[in-house]
């Protein structure tokens, strides 16, 4: 939940968020490599269909989806251009259940994932739990005395 | 499920079924989550101990009940501590309660009834493991906790006539489970037996802090209650906006939840009533009547609903005789009379009506767990997800999002309390960081923007990213048709109460005491086996709609 509200915090697309969620909670060890992809600004990617799929200036977080989708329907070949394949990226295809490896300064789809057992749950450094809140923080909005009195409910004393 | 066809009716539509108002109507009913807990501890034939209990002449210490469910055994430990009456609130954001608990995955030896005693009374601020199922907390219902006590001490009446309108000693503020804050993931424990259900976990625990509020009472009056007395007390719960957005957030699941129930109700539509189930139908009206008369809260427009309620039900269960339910459609034509009352009238003919046909009902208990999400059907064109809009989404894409009115309000998550809330988009600052349970205008929103596209659905999601949860939503609709609530949930006139009523409903609360369109408090077990009835083979899971003189 943290990280699906970190990466909508910094702009991504409720459902990446949650794919980005989901692979997480399957490779928790990857949460360190979700940082800086958090912190970068988000760009407009460029889509080229000429020859299978190329994207240019893709952030990992919110255009990873569509590449896996045009990967898991046989296009060929799904190329990130610029984009380094990190432990996070690994996380998401093999999520999705595919494969990515490193072409040059590129991540190319490379075909279906080999099934690995998921993990259940994982040691996180309390440091980049912080850093991961911080970026959840920007989805949360400070009180105000309009919010105190409405946005709430609930009563104030419970003694009767 | 049983794996054999049943006869049945047509299901009602998802325009009708999912509407808030009616969602907001909804009463509990046997496949009630506390309902399927408490048939399957009498079907384990479950026996509760209490191998700990160090509870001082004030009510103060720690106690540890433990139950045998599906093999496994669970415990739950409690904790009591003095409480400044100033602290006492309803509040999720308190910070100190009466009474604090954990639902323990085996039994808590004392190295582990000493971490448990620091740890629960901190609730969210706590440390937790995985042996940590569930979490909790408590105030006490003060005047009636004071004057049961007093009353047992003296050796006087018991004020009977506040037990059974307040119906509880004590109010949980919060359930948590499912991971929170440390415990356990439901994932963990989501396949053993008794616990696959939804909220099974949250449930067991609410019914054991029932039990140790009765033993906290006699042990500080020092005197026993009676057994049909302890029946009639339950426990409430306070619950506000951070139940609501579960409904937004787990579609698959909410479509289960329904489909559940209204194919519970097309079933028993289609069904001949016999004797025996006519019997029990006249028994049941008699009792919900009863109920109705005895569910009085200060809210007055809630109170007024009662009101029309009891009219209407004594309107549409006059005359109703064994001989005429027995006939053909008889169950078909009282629900088509129902029509013509509230959705109140009509979601307490549907309780009604299923409750007695468990060989009917209770086997789709078992379809009513759904882990999955909605995920995005890439091969589908613009043209097919343009045709399902059409299909299934009027309720979205007619609403006109031009008008202030239809996204006055929006959901956020509060700063300071980490919890939900609703803000006035026009007054408040905050609608930048909304909270994505703005579903109708979202789709709303993709309908206008796939308007003239075409090719496959994944090359249009790489030019409007920021679609594919609406695209995802709507063709997991197509296929689940119970999924979205089909209204506007940023509308001026929208009012959470009708979530959490719903939800409420499926866990089987009662005698809802709304205190605005944003909290409420209910009644949970009230009525409910004790865990004395499962020691003496007594249990029996007739607890439908709590009346004080069953």
């Amino acid at each position: 939940m943290l990280v699906l509200k970190a990466c909508r915090g910094v702009g991504i697309p409720m459902a990446q968020a949650q794919e980005v969620a989901v692979a997480l909670v399957k490779t928790p060890d990857a949460l360190e490599a979700l940082l800086p992809h958090l912190a970068q600004p988000i760009k407009t990617a460029q889509f080229d269909f000429s020859e299978g799929l190329t994207v240019h200036a893709a952030s990992l977080l919110r255009d990873f989806s569509a590449c896996a989708d045009a990967a898991a329907l046989g296009v060929k070949p799904v190329r990130m251009c610029g984009m380094a394949a990190c432990d996070l990226a690994n996380a998401l295809a093999r999520s999705r259940g595919l494969s990515i490896a490193a072409d040059g300064a590129d991540v190319v789809f490379i075909g279906p994932e080999v099934l690995r057992p998921e993990v259940s749950r994982g040691v996180v450094a309390p440091e980049i739990w912080q850093q991961v809140s911080s970026f959840a923080a920007l989805t949360y909005v400070p009180e105000t005395d309009a919010s105190r009195l409405g946005g709430a409910g609930a009563g104030l004393n419970d003694n009767d | 499920m049983k794996d054999f066809a049943m006869d049945q009716s047509d299901l009602r539509p998802a325009d009708e079924v999912m509407r808030l108002s009616r969602m907001g109507s909804m009463f509990p009913s046997r496949l009630s989550f506390l309902r399927t807990l408490t048939r399957r501890l009498i079907a384990d034939g479950s026996q509760v101990s209490r191998p700990h209990w160090q509870i001082d002449g004030d009510g103060y210490g720690t106690a540890v009940y433990t139950v045998t469910l599906g093999r496994h055994r669970y415990s739950l430990f409690a904790i009591t501590q003095p409480l400044d009456p100033d602290m006492r609130t309803d509040r999720v954001i308190a910070e100190a309660w009466d009474a604090a608990f954990v639902l323990y995955d085996g039994v808590p030896d004392a190295a582990e009834i000493a971490r448990l005693s620091s740890q629960a009374p901190l609730q969210e601020a706590g440390r937790f493991t995985q042996k940590d199922l569930c979490l909790s907390r408590a105030n006490k219902s003060v005047r009636l906790f004071e004057q049961i006590v007093s009353a047992l001490r003296a050796g006087s009446a018991l004020p009977m006539g506040m037990i059974h309108q307040i119906g509880y000693l004590m109010r949980t503020t919060a359930v948590y489970g499912n991971g929170k804050f440390g415990i356990a993931d439901r994932r963990d424990v989501a396949q053993r037996p008794g616990l696959e259900g939804p909220f099974m976990a949250e449930m067991l625990t609410v019914w054991l802090i029932r039990t140790f509020t009765h033993d906290l009472i006699e042990h500080m009056g020092g005197a026993p209650l009676p057994a049909r007395v302890k029946r009639q007390l339950g426990i409430g719960n306070s619950t506000g906006l951070g139940m609501a957005p579960f409904l937004v957030s787990h579609p698959l699941l909410l479509h289960s939840w329904m489909m559940c129930r209204e194919t519970a109700l097309a079933r028993v539509r289609a069904a001949q009533i016999d004797a025996d189930a006519a019997q029990r139908l006249m028994t049941l009206a008699r009792r919900a009547a009863q109920h109705l008369l005895e569910w009085n809260i200060p809210d007055p427009m809630h109170q007024a609903r009662i009101v029309t309620l009891r009219q209407e039900w004594a309107y549409l269960t006059q005359g109703l005789t064994e001989f005429g339910l027995c006939q053909d459609g008889a169950a078909d034509a009282i629900l088509e009379r129902s029509r013509a009352g509230s959705c109140d009238l009509q979601e307490l003919t549907v309780s009604w009506l299923i409750e007695p046909f468990s060989d009917l009902v209770d086997g789709l208990t078992e379809c009513m767990a759904n882990p999955f999400d909605p995920v995005l059907q890439v091969q589908m064109s613009c043209e097919e997800l343009c045709a399902l809009l059409q299909a299934h989404c009027e309720f979205a894409t007619e609403i006109d999002f031009t008008d202030p009115q239809a996204s006055a309000q929006f959901w956020y998550v509060s700063e300071t309390k980490l919890e939900p809330r609703i803000g006035q988009r026009q007054s408040e600052p905050g609608a930048d960081r909304e909270s994505p349970l703005d579903i109708a205008r979202r789709i709303h929103a993709l309908a206008k923007d796939l308007s003239g596209h075409s090719g496959p659905i994944w090359q249009f999601l790489t030019q409007f990213p920021e679609h594919r949860y609406a695209v995802q939503r709507v063709q997991a609709l197509a296929q689940n048709q119970y999924s979205e609530i089909r209204d506007n949930l940023v509308d001026a006139d929208m009012a959470p109460i009708d979530m959490l009523r719903c939800k409420l409903s499926f866990f089987g609360a009662s005698k809802f005491d709304p205190k605005s369109q944003l909290w409420t408090r209910i009644t949970l077990a009230q009525g409910a086996p004790l865990a004395a009835d499962l020691a003496d083979g007594h249990a029996c899971d007739d607890w439908w709609l709590p009346v004080s003189a069953p």
